[in-house]
């Protein structure tokens, strides 16, 4: 639930850097689960520098982009990152990125109320009329999330992806600002 | 006033350099809460993180001429209370913006405020020579507002429908203050 | 989505980019008039290098944002330039700069049909809330040919420039999309 723009009761948008979440992805990396839920690129485990470098040179080549940390209200513990990037300005749409690197923290509405911030965050600061996003099809946790926030499955890429020996799709969801605003 | 008039120690406050390595992780926690920065700025709201608040300084120390950043300190305690700048400087026509803010709540309606803007007004009429000196703000900002007009400052523009923000709209409000309104005071 | 939107009537306007467009563009700035009509910058003749370097700080410019040539229709005469830039994207607004550096185009409707250009670029293609604009409020003539484009004067800051001895008001005014669109379906 909201309680104001940054923070819900549960998760918080902190400030991203390079080089506290450069250090984080690359504790993540290592689990290659999440690697694989998150990025289509083959999952290796990659260094604190080159994810520092590798996040610097996004912040780069998209200023605008709003990316966040997400930290635990009741910890204050960084467990993963949210955002808003590829914008289109003069359209208003926008495109949502989101990881729970912390594994004892997926399931339990982090990663959900994580979402809720940055879709809130993207209607009533950014203005933007929607928000795309893109998720494999085994995440099977992530879509039903994305479904509850009313994102609606837009078009699937079929066999996209080829992992462990078998082609998965990658779907393509949507949620309109009027949608967002006719579910709160 | 006199050269004795000190222009930068007052009562309650004083205009401080601004010192990053000192107060970065005070200013990175004003800029995790919404309302402050929906208060100071018209760019999409984001909180910094400490090391970014320090790359902002480096831009603003690189600036030294164009622009006059203070920090506002407690005479009490030296404890960080929020900024005043000017900037947006036309020495030519003798103008600048004026931008202020106290970073909490807590500091808020304790005179800390009302004392640095008078501190900066004698800065930029007195030592800086100005002419005139604006300040842009919006509608939603109504303590804003009251706090610049008890001080003289008139409302000059209404840039309608500007600012949109939590589904509405708002409009986008200059006010200005002419030195001879100041010294008439 | 058929005919040029960068087409006037009299101008259209296009990217500025050549030595011819600097040569004249510098040529300009010896009109001291021309320059503190359309400048706060102290007034001061430049290079065409000079010229070229100005209008390429292009790096810090915001997504959508342009700053272009006009031209005649009729003998494609570089004229003047023109500008949106300042945009706030979530609240959609931007700014805009029109000079006419040719005198003999003053006054002959020229920069009328650019602002109106610039404005259907801002309100149908970056989709814009509102556009606004300062003005010197001793050039009546700019401020006539923006009225009648719709703007809407919403303003004046007091003694913004000092020229010659003088204190003269900046005027600010602006125009809303729904505005613009009642005039353009008024005289349809």
């Amino acid at each position: 639930m909201v309680v104001s723009i940054f923070r819900g009761e549960w998760v918080r948008l902190v400030a991203a850097d390079a080089g506290t979440d450069g250090r984080l992805m690359a504790k993540w990396s290592q689990d290659s689960e999440f690697r694989r839920l998150f990025d289509t690129m083959a999952a290796q485990p990659m260094g604190a520098k080159a994810w520092m470098e590798a996040f610097a040179g996004d912040m780069e080549s998209d200023p605008s982009a709003a990316i966040f940390g997400v930290c635990t209200v009741a910890e204050d513990r960084r467990i993963g990152f949210v955002g808003l990037n590829g914008m289109g300005w003069t359209h208003g749409n926008g495109w949502l990125t989101v990881a729970i690197g912390e594994r004892e923290f997926w399931g339990r509405g982090f990663g959900s109320e994580a979402v809720e911030l940055i879709l809130h965050y993207g209607f009533a600061e950014l203005n933007l009329h929607r928000v795309s996003l893109t998720v494999f099809e085994y995440n099977e946790r992530a879509i039903h999330s994305y479904e509850k926030r009313g994102f609606v499955v837009e078009g699937r890429a079929r066999e996209h992806l080829n992992r462990d020996r078998r082609r998965w799709d990658m779907l393509y969801m949507g949620l309109l600002k009027d949608e967002w605003d006719a579910r709160r | 006033m006199s050269i004795a008039n000190q222009l930068f120690e007052g009562e309650l406050i004083r205009l401080a350099p601004p010192d990053p390595e000192r107060d970065a992780d005070t200013e990175s926690a004003w800029t995790h809460d919404p309302d402050y920065m929906r208060l100071i700025s018209v760019d999409p709201i984001r909180p910094l993180s400490a090391a970014q608040v320090k790359k902002n300084y480096e831009a603003i120390e690189k600036d030294n001429d164009k622009q006059f950043y203070f920090a506002i300190r407690a005479m009490a305690d030296d404890r960080l209370i929020g900024f005043a700048k000017l900037d947006g400087i036309s020495w030519t026509h003798g103008s600048a913006r004026l931008t202020m803010a106290i970073g909490s709540t807590a500091d808020r309606g304790k005179g800390y405020g009302r004392e640095a803007l008078q501190m900066i007004l004698r800065y930029a009429f007195g030592e800086l020579n100005l002419y005139r000196i604006g300040a842009w703000t919006f509608e939603y900002n109504e303590r804003g507002l009251r706090f610049l007009q008890k001080a003289g400052f008139q409302v000059e523009v209404r840039q309608r429908q500007s600012i949109h923000r939590d589904g509405r709209r708002w409009d986008g409000i200059w006010l200005g203050l002419l030195r001879s309104e100041w010294e008439s005071k | 989505m058929g005919v040029s939107s960068w087409q006037g009537d009299l101008v259209w306007l296009g990217a500025i980019e050549s030595e011819q467009d600097a040569a004249i563009v510098a040529r300009w700035s010896r009109d001291s008039e021309y320059w503190r009509l359309r400048d706060s910058a102290p007034a001061r003749p430049i290079t065409a290098a000079q010229a070229k370097r100005d209008w390429e700080a292009d790096g810090g410019r915001a997504a959508g944002a342009v700053f272009l040539a006009i031209r005649t229709l009729v003998e494609d005469r570089l004229i003047g330039t023109a500008l949106l830039d300042g945009i706030g994207w979530p609240h959609g607004f931007g700014w805009l700069g029109i000079g006419i550096g040719e005198r003999e185009f003053w006054g002959k409707g020229y920069g009328t049909d650019a602002v109106q250009v610039i404005l259907r670029y801002a309100f149908t293609e970056l989709n814009l809330w509102r556009v606004s604009l300062s003005v010197l409020a001793t050039n009546a003539r700019a401020i006539r040919a923006y009225e009648k484009c719709g703007f809407v004067l919403e303003g004046r800051v007091r003694g913004l420039a000092h020229i010659d001895g003088e204190r003269i008001d900046e005027v600010f005014m602006g125009i809303l999309r729904e505005e613009w669109e009642q005039i353009r379906h008024a005289a349809q």
